[in-house]
């Protein structure tokens, strides 16, 4: 029995690999424990759990057994793997800019200004790539739209980190940046 | 018992009182109560309209709508559920909603009632009588009938975080009680109030869009009750379960959920303890007391 949800389980790993990949570039390099097996087992377990869960379900409501029910989804292969650390490194970098946003605008340093520019990118990803899995459900639009909405956030960070850089490295900088900004109505008076 | 006291009591009072009183003086006392009695069946009706969710099973055709009645509030309870169940016994008998203990303890009326997840039996019918209230069932549950909404998977998910105690020293069990700690037992306050309603959860948009993999603010807070739990030794294992990103972490602390507890509780918080739990932030305590002391 066991052995039969491993081998489930281990089916389900490239789908995971898969989803974890769409889901986000930072999450995708996140740690290789997602794959222990000690987690894929609690994983089977949680998998005869559901499954019990949906015969009492049924039995339980024979009437209305014709509509789509929440219980009947099978648990999506993004259920499985470790949230911690990430959730970790989210709390990390939100409490940062506490410091480091005052410090990009009045150090106007490079290193700080890069520094806020990649952790500003990975805020932001993560925040919109939250709204894509709260109303982007597959279960509701569709498994192609999900896609090809990671695909455009994927596009839209990589595209935003690219022009920070080129702040950094060509321009003016962020902090500069947002000063001059500041300025624009002043210069017109 | 108590009602043969009572009667007893109140024969003896009226004894004494007609010894004391003259007759005409009684009969005073009677025309007033009279007259007070009179004025509540005399007044002008006061008609409240209730705009009711409705939905019937038996006909899958047609469509969810919304059926007004009108209650004279001078000859109705004052909570919303006493409206509901007069509309019940005498107006429409075919309205459907749970109900049990009337008083906010068994969590079974629990229903949005003017746009907030709450229990019909301690929300007072709004007296503004121009407006009509409204009552739905819980958001975004599937319904079973007009305002029964359909709780397997909320119970489902509870089932799932193990809600008893668990410890990996049993010897006997019912031999000896486990010790705790004034202190130990006091984190277990305003956690173990909880009723399970599901107004929380039913009022959490997280809960709306991922119900099926996110466990929601009600049994995240058990979950929570049972893991800082001085007496119970498996909070490790009940933490493991909760990693993945969906469990807890579809929590964006909207905190709908402690502002609509019907009981007063704070999910919110107890869901952000899971975490900080979970992310090596805080520990969980060592018990007070040697819990197994008396287990020898």
């Amino acid at each position: 029995m066991a052995s039969f949800h491993l081998m489930r389980s281990i089916r389900h790993l490239p789908a995971a690999f898969v989803k974890q990949g769409q889901l986000s570039f930072a999450r995708s390099c996140i740690p290789a424990e997602l794959f222990r097996p000690a987690l894929i087992l609690s994983d089977a377990k949680y998998n005869t759990m559901t499954s019990s869960v949906k015969d009492g379900f049924k039995r339980n409501l024979p009437q209305i057994s014709s509509m789509p029910m929440i219980a009947n989804q099978s648990r999506l292969a993004s259920t499985v793997g470790d949230h911690v650390r990430l959730w970790q490194l989210e709390r990390t970098i939100a409490a940062s800019f506490i410091g480091l946003l005052p410090a990009c605008i009045i150090l106007e340093n490079a290193i700080v200004d890069g520094l806020f520019g990649i952790l500003l990118v990975m805020h932001s990803h993560w925040g919109l790539e939250a709204l894509i899995l709260d109303y982007a459900r597959p279960a509701v639009v569709g498994t192609l739209l999900p896609k090809v909405l990671n695909f455009l956030l994927n596009l839209i960070s990589a595209a935003t980190l690219a022009g920070l850089l080129v702040l950094v490295y060509n321009g003016p900088g962020i902090g500069k940046s947002i000063k001059s900004a500041w300025a624009i109505g002043k210069e017109e008076k | 018992m108590m009602d043969l006291n009572s009667n007893e009591r109140e024969k003896s009072m009226t004894q004494t009182m007609a010894t004391i009183f003259p007759r005409s003086c009684r009969s005073a006392v009677n025309q007033v109560r009279a007259f007070h009695a009179s004025s509540v069946q005399n007044a002008e009706a006061r008609l409240k309209t209730f705009a009711v969710y409705r939905w019937n099973p038996d006909q899958p055709n047609e469509k969810p709508y919304m059926k007004e009645y009108k209650v004279d509030l001078n000859t109705c309870g004052p909570m919303v559920l006493d409206a509901l169940i007069k509309i019940k016994n005498e107006i429409d008998p075919t309205l459907t909603f749970r109900r049990s203990c009337r008083e906010g303890i068994c969590g079974s009326c629990a229903m949005n009632i003017g746009g907030t997840n709450t229990l019909a039996c301690i929300s007072k019918i709004d007296s503004n009588l121009n407006k009509a209230s409204k009552i739905y069932p819980l958001p975004h549950m599937y319904v079973v009938k007009d305002l029964v909404p359909d709780m397997n998977n909320f119970y489902n998910q509870y089932r799932s975080i193990q809600p008893w105690l668990q410890r990996n020293d049993v010897k006997e069990i019912g031999h000896q009680q486990y010790l705790q700690s004034v202190d130990d037992r006091k984190k277990l306050d305003g956690l173990y109030e909880c009723i399970l309603c599901a107004c929380c959860s039913t009022s959490c948009p997280s809960y709306w869009w991922n119900g099926d993999k996110y466990l929601g603010p009600a049994v995240l807070m058990q979950a929570y009750r049972w893991i800082i739990d001085s007496r119970d030794t498996q909070a490790k294992e009940r933490l493991e379960k909760l990693r993945d990103p969906y469990s807890v972490y579809r929590c964006h602390t909207i905190m709908n959920c402690t502002k609509t507890c019907p009981k007063g509780l704070n999910p919110g918080r107890a869901i952000a303890e899971i975490k900080k739990l979970l992310g090596n932030v805080i520990e969980k305590e060592k018990p007070g007391l040697n819990t197994t002391a008396l287990q020898n």
